[in-house]
């Protein structure tokens, strides 16, 4: 059984540029946070800290060691030499059954509507594609940490919503912790059972939303996660308007009251 | 179509070389410009001399001893270099002076150095091409994309599996400019220590030919260079082709 990763009292500067300072998140196990915030803010600083790429100044993060990663960054990050099945099997040798390994991939591919591109090199696709074929390396890679840096950029929305249902169906299937970075709101609020607010720099907390609200039932335009989403824009873009310190918070955030909007759906943090 | 177009160029411009060939051949002395039918002669008579073959043996196991050597180390040292600070301090200025030493002075100080025989032919080779391998070696290893490194390491690739599968593709394109360049190189160098050097050999053979002013002969074994040459570039172009099918269009 594993617990809560706790990323505590991280400190991060880049240069003279201060990008994470006292910096504390509980990360809940088996379920999906989303990560919001301006660009630069540091979200994908915090998820390669969280992986283990980029080493913190000081601070500690626990509750990591057990975990097996897979890992959707932000640039597709494929092997140019080798062919769409072949990145995914270069990954995954060893890790899958080798006489299952084909059929394996191939499903993959086919989940991520690139079935009849398995032999295609990473040159020879468009942007969306290798963005998929990145996708479906991180889903196919067996782990129970994903992390997400802005998985669905570049797709058009029909793929982005199929995507999204995909990374539903796949949490639904293997409940595993996930962190997904993104820009869009509206997709943090499609997929999380939390979605958490950055600020500008240094990266702060602005809020930490809990989502109760089964993804299965959530859609676009549903108007509960309309309001929500307002609230959310208006809160980040304050944030990051440059004043980026603890005031904001005290300031905008706690009167907001999610709750009189539906209680059930989720409760402050 | 355009196939025959270039075809025709083809026989047209060697038909005005070898016009203009022939007249020069009778305006000039034998010596300084032989008739194209001697020099042809002699390629068709080398073709069925058995120690033309030999000396040709020879001087294709020079090349391909020293080019192997220079490889292998020259590998070797350009990641002892990106790899160790200490050693890139150390060899770093080396190999920067090694590229500008004229190949002369190498065959002079040899010459000194080393008994005459296939060492010495050997050795100068190796000390031409080392920087040049190592030089593009080292600037593929330094175009290794490392966000693909960390890549691998979040996903548990094996180290093993990292050399073979991210490493190796990635340093491949500039090890074989280098092979590119230091073939011709050691091609022409191979026959240019051989005749200051040794009695075999190719090398040798023109040596012999400019003492007894056979310019035809000089000519006849020019040729043979060259088609060597060009079909060992031609061997190694299809290596890399192979190597890098990623590249070509589907
Ligand atoms: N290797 C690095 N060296 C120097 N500065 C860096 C480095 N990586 C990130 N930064 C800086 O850290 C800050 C946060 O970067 P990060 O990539 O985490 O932002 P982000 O929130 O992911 O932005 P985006 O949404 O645009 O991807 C930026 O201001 C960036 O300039
Ligand atoms: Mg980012």
């Amino acid at each position: 059984m594993h617990k809560n990763i706790e990323i505590k009292n991280i400190e991060k500067s880049y240069g003279e540029f201060q990008i994470l300072d006292n910096f504390n998140l509980t990360i809940p196990r088996d379920k999906i946070m989303c990560i919001v915030g301006s660009s630069g803010c540091g979200k994908s600083t915090i998820l390669n800290i969280v992986s283990g790429l980029v080493k913190p100044d000081s601070g500690d993060i626990s509750n990591i060691d057990d975990k097996l990663i897979s890992y959707v960054f932000q640039e597709p990050r494929l092997l140019l030499w080798k062919s769409a099945k072949d990145n995914l099997k270069y990954v995954l040798k060893g890790k899958i059954d080798e006489k299952n390994l084909d059929e394996y991939v191939e499903d993959w591919l086919d989940n991520v509507g690139l079935s009849d591109y398995k032999d295609f090199y990473p040159r020879q696709m468009s942007g969306g594609m290798m963005q998929r074929l990145a996708l479906a390396r991180a889903f196919a890679m067996p782990s129970n940490l994903l992390l997400m840096d802005e998985p669905f950029k570049g797709l058009d929305a029909p793929l982005r919503h199929k995507m999204i249902e995909l990374l539903q169906r796949l949490w639904e299937n293997d409940k595993k912790t996930i962190i997904f970075v993104t820009h869009d709101i509206q997709e943090a609020l499609l997929i999380g059972h939390r979605v958490v607010a950055l600020s500008g720099r240094p990266a702060e907390v602005l809020d930490n939303i809990k989502l109760n609200m089964p993804i299965k039932d959530r859609k676009i335009g549903c108007t509960k996660l309309n309001r929500i989403q307002g609230t959310l824009y208006e809160l980040i873009e304050k944030g990051s308007l440059g004043v980026n310190n603890c005031k904001i918070k005290d300031k905008y955030c706690p009167p907001i009251g999610f709750d009189t909007i539906n209680k059930n759906m989720f409760n402050y943090h | 179509m355009l196939k025959k177009i270039d075809k025709k160029m083809i026989v047209l411009s060697t038909t005005t070389f070898l016009i203009i060939w022939q007249i020069a051949s009778m305006v000039y002395p034998i010596v300084v410009v032989p008739s194209p039918r001697s020099v042809i002669l002699k390629v068709f008579i080398y073709l069925f001399e058995k120690e033309f073959y030999e000396d040709l043996g020879i001087t294709l196991f020079r090349g391909a001893v020293a080019y192997i050597i220079a490889l292998v180390v020259g590998i070797l040292i350009a990641f002892l270099i990106r790899y160790s600070e200490i050693l890139r301090k150390i060899i770093y200025p080396y190999l920067m002076a090694l590229q500008v030493i004229p190949r002369i002075s190498w065959i002079l100080l040899a010459m000194i150095w080393f008994p005459l025989n296939s060492t010495i032919v050997i050795f100068i080779i190796v000390v031409t091409i080392i920087p040049i391998i190592s030089l593009n070696t080292l600037d593929g290893l330094y175009n290794i994309d490392y966000s693909l490194i960390e890549m691998a390491k979040i996903f548990n690739v094996p180290k093993v599996e990292m050399v073979k599968g991210i490493i190796i593709p990635s340093i491949a394109p500039s090890i074989f400019s280098g092979m590119k360049v230091a073939l011709g190189t050691t091609w022409k160098t191979v026959v240019m220590a051989e005749l200051l050097t040794v009695q075999t050999g190719i090398g040798a053979r023109l040596s012999y030919a400019k003492a007894a002013f056979a310019t035809d002969h000089i000519m006849a074994l020019t040729f043979y260079i060259v088609i060597v040459g060009l079909i060992f570039q031609g061997l190694l172009t299809l290596l890399k082709n192979h190597f890098e099918r990623w590249k070509m269009d589907a």
